[in-house]
């Protein structure tokens, strides 16, 4: 094709579905970023109405300044993210690229990488969001992206948005279930291709071996799954599915660190109540810490047992690893060293002046440990304490602010605080951080703990008792916990369950366990897609213990099979409306046949028609009204519809004279 | 006016003549695509999947979409008119289709048989782009430079399409028998040989003149404009041509034998050539007279292009 220039319309397309595409990061980018890309999208606006110059090579100033805005925006980004350029200064590198590039985007293949780079955009966001609204959002911009497309490749007589639109739905929609097909057959693998990113899970509240408060002020909720669970024998009540993974005990005031009793070995185990037989199948992670059910009394000789009950790995658990646990929920553990119970009651010296104040006080009320930890409770349930997963930051006294000014902050704010709180009245405490629930697949009859469902509590020493959990986020948001929670509610959002009693009440909780339920399907369904599943999934159909290969073969066939089906759907669509007109001048030339009016091999319709209407006079209407409709169809530049024709050819009975 | 068109059957593009594989773009788009899955594989995430996917099916679709807009096409015939060396040949191609929708963007061209790369860029064979109405017909025309005189084979045309998104081209190939006549370049310097009025007497009454008024006869294709009657015109008549006796008609002699101090046999063809057509212009009465044909005195439209072809096809295969 010969390279053309774009007109107002294309560009100005193309720029505002590029500004949709961008819409939900640039909530995240900084100001001077967006400021930037309107203003490129603005000069390539006023460039394209023939209002502005752009920074081509004709305008020599204008183009040399253009690189050096790309130079400077790639140091500053570099300079802010101090080199280390990952996720969000990616997706910030690409917007600083695509807005310099709208204004160098003068021909056909400028037109392509940019739309191009559209469709790359909508990926980015999945890092942040893969709910269905998002799952939406993405079929949005690729209907609209493609439409920017055939726009391009439609001749201007046949640019009208609405067909241009449908054209544009028509083939997303079409390659459906294309999409589905491989989604379900692709063969999945088990963990990461290269090393992730530094930030791959910054914003999923994974585990990690310290815990800042006050630093992190948008907990993402990742719906990856951080491991599976299949009991044997009985299950445990969903309230103690508590995951245990690395116990801190040292604060400096802001960060708590891991364990000085790592390397002991655990001590003796009172337990009561059942114990628990089970197989966990963790995903690859960063560290070594391993998930197990509460307190583990049985492990294989790889996996050390700290001191604190917490599990470690031999290396860092770079695959899928699976391993047999026995567990108990009821138990004793009574067996605090000095040096344990020293750990558990230091503080930092002059930091939380005014929650040492307060747990004095009631340490002062109180008559036992009991009542202190009940006080403290009291304070979170009662005080208005808002359990938000975007908290606002917290500066200087991180406990103190949280504790008595924002009152705002997800579970590791209420644990670490609470801890606080306990040793400066006098009582070990310590943080365990790993996560709380888990969903039962319903398809597998397994345990889905996910990233999401990362949680941190608190254990107290209570002499004889021993060490004693303490759940402060429980006292906040008690749906946050103990249940198999979707995901964490702002306490707003959950008051909605106090209007249930009325109609409207009860309709709009209906539509959230609706909606509830179509998150649920997609969590199960869509995002926990995985090579487990996908086994499942593949048994249930007969395909059991498929290798890669074969999944790829099948995938191929079902590709093949349902490729071919859509091919013949189009080209019978294609087919018809000729048929419809040539049938009907078919019937009509064997009504005239049948009078002795044959008509010639290369006829054409006119002369035929003359030299009926010579013979018949009296047929001259009809058969001029029919010549002229199949003449109009079939040879006419301007579509019609059918049916005239097939009407006048029914009506057509002539009789022989 | 126009040279005889080539008698073609109708072709159809059945699908094992349409071929179809990814533009650039789409190798670019394939390429993302590839990103975009292994980031789904790495990461482990589900709408990264979702999306290769799903630009992987548009991408299968497009491709049917893309064949569709060329298969069942069918190739109607050409029409060419003579043009001199160094012009553009001009085959106007016609095609229809009987299908609901329309076909857009059909970017058509000749594409000689066997014609390797360099000589199809000295033919300078530019694409034409044309759309077709549902179930309608229509043409474009494929233009290939004129470098030779003689007849020029159109041979065979490639019409292709990235219709809808750019991503895949589908290309086809008809032949055609379809042939142009090339007229050879009108050049030379020599003045042409007029003789002065009146010196060659004997054949005068015989040849239609452009002198003396004797009477009108009816307009017959070719006739030249300046001999129409336009008074009897506008007395609402047919179209009638003044007939002249031709005393004094000036005559010239185009011959060989005067061309012969250009050598070359071009050169003294390209000669002729501007003789003719300037003495066509000047609404002379000529006769050529070339090494192995003569044609006798005569003027008007056919008279020219009777000659036209005569220098066109000299020492060529009729």
């Amino acid at each position: 094709m010969n390279p053309r220039t774009l007109s107002v319309r294309e560009v100005l397309a193309l720029i505002g579905v590029l500004t949709l595409a961008l819409a939900p990061h640039m909530l995240r980018f900084p100001p001077l970023l967006n400021v930037g890309f309107a203003a490129a999208a603005l000069w390539r606006v006023l460039g394209a109405h023939g209002r502005a110059a752009l920074p081509d090579r004709e305008h020599r100033v204008l183009w040399v300044a253009k690189h050096i805005v790309a130079i400077g925006a790639f140091l500053a980004i570099s300079i802010a993210y101090r080199g280390n350029l990952g996720r969000e200064a990616g997706v910030e590198l690409l917007a600083t690229l695509l807005g310099l590039k709208l204004l160098e985007m003068l021909n056909e293949r400028d037109y392509f990488v940019v739309a191009i780079l559209c469709y790359f955009l909508v990926v980015t966001n999945f890092f942040y969001s893969q709910t269905v609204p998002t799952a939406l959002y993405m079929f949005g911009i690729v209907i609209l992206v493609t439409a920017v497309l055939v726009q391009f490749h439609t001749p201007p007589a046949y640019r009208r948005a609405p067909a241009l639109l449908r054209q544009a739905s028509l083939l997303t929609l079409q390659a459906v279930p294309l999409m589905a097909i491989a989604f379900v057959l692709f063969p999945r693998l088990p963990g990461p291709l290269w090393g992730l990113p530094q930030d791959a899970f910054d914003a999923a509240s994974g585990l990690s071996e310290t815990m800042t408060i006050g630093d992190i002020t948008r907990l993402g909720l990742s719906n990856e799954i951080a491991f599976r669970v299949e009991f044997d024998g009985a299950e445990p009540r969903a309230r103690d599915l508590y995951w245990r993974g690395p116990v801190l005990w040292v604060t400096d005031g802001r960060t708590w660190r891991g364990s000085p009793f790592s390397d002991t070995t655990p001590g003796a185990i009172e337990t009561h109540g059942p114990l628990y037989h089970y197989t966990v199948t963790i995903e690859p992670q960063r560290n070594r810490w391993l998930m197990g059910l509460d307190v583990v009394t049985r492990a294989p000789a790889y996996i050390q047992r700290t001191a604190d009950y917490a599990l470690l790995a031999d290396q860092p658990v770079r695959r899928r690893l699976r391993y047999s646990l026995t567990s108990a929920v009821d138990y004793r553990i009574a067996n605090a060293s000095d040096a344990e119970r020293a750990a558990a009651l230091a503080l930092p010296a002059g930091r939380h002046p005014r929650a040492r104040k307060q747990a004095e006080a009631w340490r002062q009320q109180a008559h036992g440990d009991d009542q202190v930890i009940a006080a403290a409770l009291a304070f979170f349930h009662e005080q208005r304490f808002y359990y938000s997963l975007t908290p606002p930051g917290l500066r200087g006294d991180a406990v103190d602010q949280f504790l008595f000014d924002t009152r705002e902050g997800f579970c590791e704010h209420f644990a670490s605080s609470f801890v606080v709180l306990m040793r400066a009245a006098g009582i070990p405490a310590r943080i365990v951080t790993g996560y709380q629930g888990g969903e039962l697949n319903a398809l597998g009859q397994y345990l889905v703990v996910r990233q999401r469902d990362a949680h941190a509590w608190a254990e107290v020493y209570l002499g004889e008792r021993g060490w004693v959990r303490v759940d402060p986020t429980a006292a906040v948001a008690p749906e946050r916990v103990s249940l198999g929670y979707e995901q964490g509610q702002p306490r707003g959002a959950a008051t909605l369950t106090f209007n249930r009693d009325g109609l409207g009440g009860e309709l709009l909780s209906r539509l959230r366990d609706s909606f509830d339920a179509l998150t649920h399907g997609w969590n199960q369904w869509v995002l926990g897609y995985s090579q487990f599943q996908q086994q499942r999934l593949l048994e249930g159909l007969g395909a059991i213990d498929w290798d890669a290969g074969e999944l790829v073969l099948a995938l191929t066939a079902v590709l093949a099979l349902a490729t071919a089906a859509l091919a013949a759907m189009l080209l019978y669509t294609q087919r018809r409306r000729q048929d419809e007109i040539t049938a009907a001048y078919a019937r009509f030339c064997a009504r005239l046949a049948r009078l002795g009016f044959l008509r010639g091999a290369s006829e054409p319709p006119l002369a035929f028609a003359r030299r009926v209407t010579a013979a018949r006079a009296d047929l001259a209407a009809d058969v001029q009204c029919i010549t002229r409709l199949y003449t109009q169809l079939r040879y006419g530049q301007v579509p019609r519809e059918t049916r005239a024709l097939r009407a006048a050819v029914g009506r057509f009975r002539p009789r022989r004279r | 006016m126009s040279a005889p068109a080539a008698p073609a059957p109708v072709q159809v593009l059945d699908r094992r003549r349409v071929y179809i594989f990814l533009t650039h773009a789409g190798l670019l788009l394939g390429a993302m695509d590839f990103v975009v899955l292994f980031g789904a594989i790495n990461y482990d995430n589900a709408l990264g999947y979702l999306l290769a996917f799903l630009l992987g099916g548009l991408v299968l679709v497009t491709m049917l979409h893309t064949y569709r807009n060329l298969a069942g096409l069918r190739f109607t015939g050409v029409r060419a008119s003579p043009v001199f060396v160094g012009d553009n040949a001009e085959f106007e191609c016609m095609f229809d289709h009987a299908a609901r929708l329309p076909r857009l963007r059909i970017a058509l061209c000749a594409w000689p048989r066997g014609a390797a790369r360099e000589s199809r860029r000295q033919l300078q064979l530019t694409e034409t782009v044309f759309d077709l109405a549902p179930a309608a017909s229509g043409g474009a025309v494929a233009r290939v430079a004129a470098l030779r005189r003689g007849w020029l084979a159109l041979e065979r045309i490639r019409i292709r399409s990235v219709y809808p998104l750019g991503f895949l081209r589908a290309w086809a190939y008809f032949d055609s028998a379809a042939r142009c006549l090339v007229y050879p370049a009108p050049r030379g310097a020599l003045p042409l040989p007029r003789t002065p009025s009146g010196s060659d007497g004997e054949q005068r009454s015989q040849v239609a003149g452009t002198d003396e008024f004797n009477g009108l006869r009816p307009y017959v294709a070719g006739d030249p404009l300046r001999a129409i009657a336009w008074k009897s015109l506008a007395q609402e008549r047919d179209l009638m041509i003044k007939r002249f006796h031709g005393y004094g008609a000036e005559r010239v002699r185009l011959t060989w034998g005067a061309v012969a101090s250009l050598g070359h046999t071009e050169a003294r063809l390209a000669q002729l050539c501007k003789w003719v057509l300037e003495a066509s212009r000047l609404g002379l009465t000529y006769a050529v007279e070339l090494a192995d044909e003569t044609i006798d005195y005569g003027c008007g439209h056919r008279h020219r292009e009777r000659c036209l072809r005569a220098l066109a096809l000299y020492g060529l295969e009729p």
